[in-house]
């Protein structure tokens, strides 16, 4: 098992909106989701994604229904709301500013 | 509606909607997180661990669920609504259980708040509120401005204003108006109505279209027209029944038939000169349209969209320049004033209202310190709750939002029966006010009112609030519970605030104070103010003689003479007299030139003009000095004679008998008159008013067609009014008796616009110290259980009770005189600005300021006493075990 790595603060936000870009998902979806696009580097814990996922909610960038899992299992399922698609777009932008200044700095000799 | 503002409400109506139901929120967050756990420990068991070993392994992985809950719950950020609420349940709770206390608050906040409420609403009415005509601002009224006198409300000739409507580039429209009465016919009892003579573009001005029919045609004002009257909304419902089919009626009047051609609506009011209950069409005579020296009506004009009342007031008297040029004699020192309506109608009794405005908000002021001693006093008690509290975690901003959660409780619970107070008080102030408030129908609690009374309310407990919320949840749980030092300088600033708020109210009660004491004192010198006639048992009605035939003097005479001895003839009549101008009314002053005096240059002096009955003087009491009064030979063809004054026989005969002597009135009015008699002087221009030179000619050589009808009576002489009616209407069953009233309230009248403000300011004055009172009351109690241990020592010391009061006394006394010092030059600057309305005192009076302060210094002494006896008396020992 590679060796996991805790998120930076503020990007959480930006990857759940990114997975829940691809579908409806629980929350227990999105942890993993997280786990497995990152080939198990990053680790979205419980302690930080549900408060995460209350604040989006809150701002209006994530919606919440009750469904059922594949499971059967009663669940909690976000999706992805017109104005989270939105901050989605933008934060990205941020991010990949803010990734390849950080890198030139780190480049630098 | 616009981006953010919509997302912000939808947030916050989604925070409310996970209030309400909290439950269910908290219910699925734990069914999340056991779906959570379970999709855990299944991967873990699919993974080959043992069950409840997964479980197990699960659970610690997963954290504290309780914590995770509270952490989820926080991100929902429905914290603060919920912190709001918990304080509120808190305040509530805190209120009830101090119910005399919450009750002393929201009664004083109801008080103050009422108070402001009402006087704001009715300034808002008079003042603020938009005329019932679109676009009023660009209304203005237009008057004669005369240089050489000043006088600068002046009627203008029709001629000058013609030529104004004609050459002006900055008016819309320009009309012309006369005020007038007349007597209403075949409507029950002859009744006198007030009647305006409009040219059409006055309507046309206004911009108010008729409720009902048509406004005036430019053929309505051609001279031999039909006659046509457009009706007030009020006349309309009081002689027609509010019927529609009044239009196209009659309408009889004294001094003809008219057709009724239009009703205004009811908002339609127009006050300035007089009250018109119906409007006649204005119709010039040549002759009038040529004169240039008839000052006889007023303009009214609507300027230009975009231009102010400069710009017109420079364009008309650019006109005005030039007239005069043209016709030097007539025009000379004409100009025009230009003035808003608004002003036209509301006049002068805007600085009466912000006077009485500003007592309210003082007394509001002098209130909140009061509240903000009470608050502190309560938040001493509480500190050792709110170091706790501190010592636990809690924020100062927390502290701070719950405290003051209690005072805007309080407050609004205020605010809400303030404004019912408030809807009474504009009541009560509209039934004592003597009549001389103008637009009161646009009086009431509208939008604007319920606003001003949350701004104030919120406003107040902001200001009694924060600030005893700020010092008392600064303190710091050590230094309660352990550092006495600390504690006792955290109380003494606390003590530091209150003497400030102690002096903040008694130097305001002392602005107030010597506000109300300067207008009990005008008014006192006022009452005693000897008229110089009798006021008891005296009727007073008018009399307008109208109609065709009293064009003829000798009508005039016949009636005037048959009106009063049929009068005398009433048993209940002692006495009848008949008097152009009765006391306290105008009578026009007039230019004199004394017959064998070289005539002088600049103007000649002038005298007052009152034409009078034999009666006159026996009915008022007012007694012969020298010669003899009128009598029987003063008929119209004998020799006209004149009875004076003794101020105008002290003025132009200082040093000789005036009779015999004799003057002329005015250019050509009246030929020479000889003087018979000179009588003792009356004020008969007001109470303020004093003795002006005045000629009284009898009414037997000059017949009058208006006149007050003076009734001495043995008893009540309302008691004779069925009499009076009776005779005129015996003579004349066209004419009317109108304005009947005893002379006391005639006189009465007079003065009740300075009682109404001496009342109000001193009512607001007295509550205003009482407020003070309490307030230093409040803090010397305060600091005398400050210095309870100290006190006790001292007593344990040996030190004499009265060593004590008196050190606690000058605690009191040094306070007041700081606020007195304080209070005392703002006073000054009030009472300069109130300089108006004062009489027979000047407004640095120095009796009215040295007795205030000695009040102030009296019941600071006073309300320190009681806790300077209190702690005088204490026992030593008990006092030592305090702490």
């Amino acid at each position: 098992m590679p060796e996991k790595t805790d998120l930076l603060q503020g990007t959480l936000d930006l990857l759940i909106l990114k997975t829940l870009a691809l579908g409806p998902l629980h929350g227990w979806g999105i942890a993993k989701r997280i786990q497995q696009l990152s080939n198990d580097v990053l680790q979205a814990n419980q302690g930080s994604l549900y408060p995460a996922l209350y604040r989006l909610e809150d701002r209006g960038l994530i919606g919440a229904d009750w469904g059922v899992s594949s499971e059967g299992r009663r669940a909690k399922f976000y999706t992805l709301t017109e104005a989270g698609r939105k901050r989605l777009a933008a934060d990205r932008e941020t991010w990949r500013r803010f990734a390849t200044a950080v890198e030139a700095i780190l480049a630098a000799t | 509606m616009s981006g953010p503002l919509f997302e912000w409400v939808r947030r916050w109506s989604r925070r409310l909607r996970l209030l309400l139901d909290h439950r269910s929120a908290w219910r699925e967050m734990d069914e999340e997180m056991q779906f959570h756990l379970a999709m855990e420990i299944e991967e873990l068991v699919r993974g080959g661990m043992d069950p409840a070993q997964a479980r197990r392994q699960a659970l610690i992985r997963f954290g504290g669920v309780a914590q995770l809950k509270e952490e989820g719950w926080d991100a929902r950020g429905v914290r603060p609504l919920q912190d709001v609420g918990r304080d509120l349940r808190y305040a509530v709770r805190g209120l009830r259980r101090a119910p005399g206390f919450s009750l002393v608050v929201v009664l004083t906040l109801a008080l103050g708040i009422g108070a402001n409420t009402a006087l704001f609403s009715v300034l808002r009415g008079v003042l603020f509120s938009p005329l019932p005509y679109p676009e009023a601002e660009r209304i203005v009224t237009l008057w004669e401005h005369d240089l050489d006198y000043e006088w600068t409300h002046n009627a203008l000739t029709a001629a000058d204003l013609e030529d104004y409507r004609a050459q002006n580039h900055t008016f819309e429209a320009i009309g012309a108006f006369t005020g007038g009465q007349a007597t209403l016919l075949g409507a029950g009892d002859p009744r006198r109505i007030g009647v305006q003579f409009v040219t059409p573009e006055v309507l046309e001005v206004t911009a108010v279209a008729p409720a009902l029919g048509r406004a005036f045609m430019a053929e309505d004002a051609v001279p031999g027209a039909a006659n046509v009257a457009v009706l007030s909304h009020g006349l309309w419902q009081r002689a027609f029944g509010g019927d529609p089919a009044a239009l196209g009626r009659r309408l009889r009047l004294d001094r003809g038939d008219y057709t009724i051609v239009g009703v205004m609506p009811r908002e339609y009011r127009w006050t300035v000169w007089g009250e018109p209950q119906v409007w006649l069409p204005l119709r010039l005579s040549q002759q009038q349209r040529a004169d240039r020296t008839n000052h006889f009506i007023l303009g009214v004009g609507r300027i230009r969209s975009g231009l102010g009342l400069e710009e017109a007031s420079a364009d008309l008297n650019a006109i005005a320049v030039q007239l005069e040029r043209e016709y030097p004699e007539a025009n000379k020192a004409s100009r025009v004033t230009v003035e808003s309506i608004k002003t036209s109608i509301v006049g002068d009794v805007d600085l009466t209202l912000w006077l009485i405005m500003g007592a309210a908000g003082f007394v509001l002021l002098i209130a909140c310190a009061n509240l903000a001693n009470l608050f502190l006093s309560r938040g001493a008690a509480r500190q050792g709750e709110m170091a706790v509290r501190t010592s636990l975690g809690a924020s100062r901003t927390r502290l701070v939002r719950q405290l003051t959660t209690e005072s805007m409780l309080l407050t609004l619970i205020g605010g809400v029966a303030g404004l019912g107070l408030a809807r009474f008080g504009v009541n009560v102030f509209l039934a004592l006010e003597p009549g001389d408030l103008p637009r009161t129908e646009a009086i009431g609690v509208d939008g604007a009112v319920l606003l001003f009374c949350l701004a104030v309310s919120l406003v107040t407990g902001a200001v009694f609030g924060l600030l005893p919320a700020l010092l008392t949840s600064g303190t710091r749980f050590n230094t309660v519970l352990r550092d006495q030092a600390a504690r006792l300088s955290q109380r003494s600033s606390a003590r530091r605030v209150k003497n400030a708020l102690a002096v903040l109210q008694m130097a305001t009660a002392i602005v107030l104070l010597g506000g109300a004491g300067l207008l009990v004192r005008s008014f006192n010198r006022l009452q005693a103010v000897d008229p110089g006639f009798r006021t008891e048992n005296v009727l007073l009605g008018d009399v307008i003689l109208s109609g065709e035939r009293y064009s003829d003097a000798v009508a005039r005479s016949q009636f005037q003479a048959e009106l009063v001895s049929r009068l005398e003839r009433d048993p209940g009549v002692e006495r009848a007299a008949l008097v152009s101008a009765p006391p306290f009314s105008i009578a026009p002053q007039i230019w004199t030139w004394i017959v064998g005096r070289e005539p002088v240059d600049e103007q000649p002096p002038t005298t007052s003009r009152v034409f009078a009955s034999p009666g006159y003087f026996e009915v008022m009491g007012i007694s012969l000095v020298s010669g003899r009064l009128f009598d029987e030979r003063d008929r119209e063809d004998a020799p006209l004679v004149v009875v004076i004054n003794q101020e105008m026989a002290r003025r132009h005969w200082p040093d000789q008998s005036p009779i015999g002597e004799r003057f002329r009135l005015g250019l050509h009015d009246y030929p020479p008159m000889e003087i018979v008699g000179v009588v003792s002087d009356i004020r008969q221009y007001g109470m303020r008013y004093g003795a002006y030179p005045t000629a009284f000619m009898p009414v037997a050589q000059h017949p009058q067609w208006s006149f007050a009808v003076m009734l001495e009576t043995q008893r009540d002489p309302m008691a004779a009014v069925p009499a009076l009616r009776q005779a005129v209407s015996e003579l004349d069953p066209r004419l009317a008796v109108d304005g009947i009233e005893t002379l006391e309230a005639h006189v009465a009248a007079n003065v009740a616009s300075p009682r109404f403000l001496m009342f109000l300011a001193s009512a607001f004055a007295a509550v205003a110290l009482a407020l003070a009172a309490a307030g230093i009351y409040g803090v010397i109690a305060y600091g005398v259980s400050l210095r309870t241990h100290e006190i006790g020592v001292r007593l344990a010391l040996g030190a004499r009770s009265g060593q004590v009061l008196r050190s606690v006394l000058m605690v009191g006394l040094r306070l007041a005189v700081i606020a007195v010092a304080l209070g005392l030059p703002l006073a000054f600057v009030l009472a300069r600005a109130m300089r108006g309305l004062l009489y027979g005192i000047e407004p640095a009076d120095p009796t009215t300021f040295a007795l205030i302060s000695s009040v102030v210094l009296v019941v600071a002494l006073v309300a320190s006493y009681v806790p300077a006896a209190r702690a005088a008396r204490s026992d030593p020992l008990a006092a030592l075990r305090v702490e």
